[in-house]
């Protein structure tokens, strides 16, 4: 297809909306413009016009009436309301414990995320069972430790603010190498995402968990 | 019954600008039902003379009329605001139009032309004879073959005809705007080999 053969086929497809006047600007100028320099596609325009004419068609149709429309609210009526969802049911609460009608989505999803945080707060945590760490069957004589060497090129103070970030209970075996009580209270998962980020710090060269007796 | 003929227009009701009747659906939404009436009052004739072109049979159509704006009343709350509140209505209607031709296809064929050639029969009484003459067997013979086409070439046709742009048809209808132009060029076609069998050569007497 040439140049010229896409452009006549692209103005033929956009003859109808032309007729119906729905085009944008710039295409209703291309439009115009290319009929302009083709006088013999003005039958096509007629033709569309014609179409769109019978398309639209010039039967009846019912008109609006009172009845019609008092049918569709009885219907509406009869239908039982849609259940809140649980959002909408807590801005309800929330409006009614304040008082104000009308509470705004803001306000209504910070009561919903506090009272969530609360709950979350409030109950207790619950205990991992002894099984889950495992493998000694003696599990309460042994104890957790994170064991961490420092690099040489470290001084006492970046290893002090190491130490201070971990937030654990340690004691020094060498100028280099330091022993963290993990508490029995961290989860499998915590304790192995606080190797991974020990082991990621420059400062270390090598930490590692070990077990001790109690 | 009371009837009217829709009176050919090319742009939507000027009344209904597209941030009031967003603003309607919000109230809508909110299960305001006066808000409801003003959307229904505005777009009852729209929806009601799409439906009954698309679907000839009346009593389908006045049900899907009816369970269309049912539906408006239910779903404003999902309204995302991305198009204007005619075209989404205008989805739903093409929507529950289609799903009522595909169950009732065969039931509505042989409705469908006996009901058109009554149409044309009551709405061309009173005119020039000579003029009638020429309408009836254009109109009616175009009408018919309406009813020939793929329900979607017919859908983005009457929707043309209705006023709406391109790319509000491809919003109804759910396709790409490529895809209705390449639908109503097809339909123009096929519909334009039936007109020339009927009407006189180009520059002769146009209906």
């Amino acid at each position: 297809m040439t140049t010229n053969d896409t452009e006549r086929q692209e103005v033929l497809e956009l003859l109808p909306w032309y007729a119906n006047q729905t085009l944008d600007q710039e295409e209703t100028e291309r439009v115009r413009r290319y009929l302009d320099a083709h006088p013999e596609l003005e039958p096509e325009l007629v033709q569309t016009e014609t179409i769109l004419g019978a398309s639209q068609g010039s039967a009846s149709v019912p008109m609006l009436s009172h009845d019609r429309m008092n049918r569709l609210m009885e219907r509406i009526d009869d239908e039982a309301p849609p259940r809140p969802s649980w959002f909408e049911r807590c801005r309800a609460w929330l409006s009614d414990f304040t008082g104000e009608a009308g509470t705004p989505s803001w306000a209504a999803g910070a009561a919903a995320a506090a009272l969530v945080m609360a709950i979350v707060l409030v109950l207790p945590t619950p205990n991992p069972g002894p099984g889950e760490y495992g493998v000694l069957s003696n599990q309460d004589s042994w104890m957790q430790e994170l064991v961490l060497e420092f690099s040489s090129a470290t001084n006492a103070a970046d290893r002090a603010q190491l130490l201070q970030t971990l937030a654990l209970p340690f004691k020094q075996d060498s100028a280099t190498v330091y022993r963290l009580s993990v508490t029995d209270d961290m989860s499998p998962k915590a304790v192995s995402a606080l190797l991974e980020r020990v082991r990621s710090d420059p400062r270390v060269t090598q930490a590692n968990i070990a077990l001790r007796q109690d | 019954m009371e009837s009217a003929t829709l009176s050919s227009h090319r742009r939507l009701d000027p009344d209904a600008t597209a941030e009031g009747d967003k603003e309607l659906l919000k109230q809508v939404a909110r299960q305001d039902k006066r808000a409801f009436e003003t959307l229904y009052r505005r777009y009852y004739q729209r929806i009601s003379h799409f439906v009954h072109r698309f679907i000839r049979n009346d009593q389908l159509a006045e049900e899907v009329v009816d369970d269309t704006l049912f539906a408006v009343w239910r779903s404003a709350g999902k309204f995302r605001g991305q198009s204007k509140v005619s075209t989404w209505m205008m989805g739903i209607a093409y929507r529950r139009a289609m799903k009522t031709l595909d169950r009732e296809r065969k039931h509505l064929q042989t409705v469908a032309d006996e009901q058109l050639l009554a149409d044309q029969a009551d709405s061309d009484r009173g005119r020039d004879p000579e003029a009638q003459a020429q309408a009836d067997t254009t109109g009616r013979f175009l009408a018919l073959k309406l009813q020939d086409l793929k329900p979607e070439q017919r859908a983005a046709l009457q929707l043309t005809a209705l006023g709406h742009s391109y790319p509000e048809i491809a919003e109804i209808m759910d396709c790409p705007t490529n895809t209705v132009k390449t639908r109503v060029f097809q339909a123009r076609n096929r519909l334009k080999a039936h007109f020339d069998a009927v009407e006189p050569a180009p520059g002769g007497n146009h209906p």
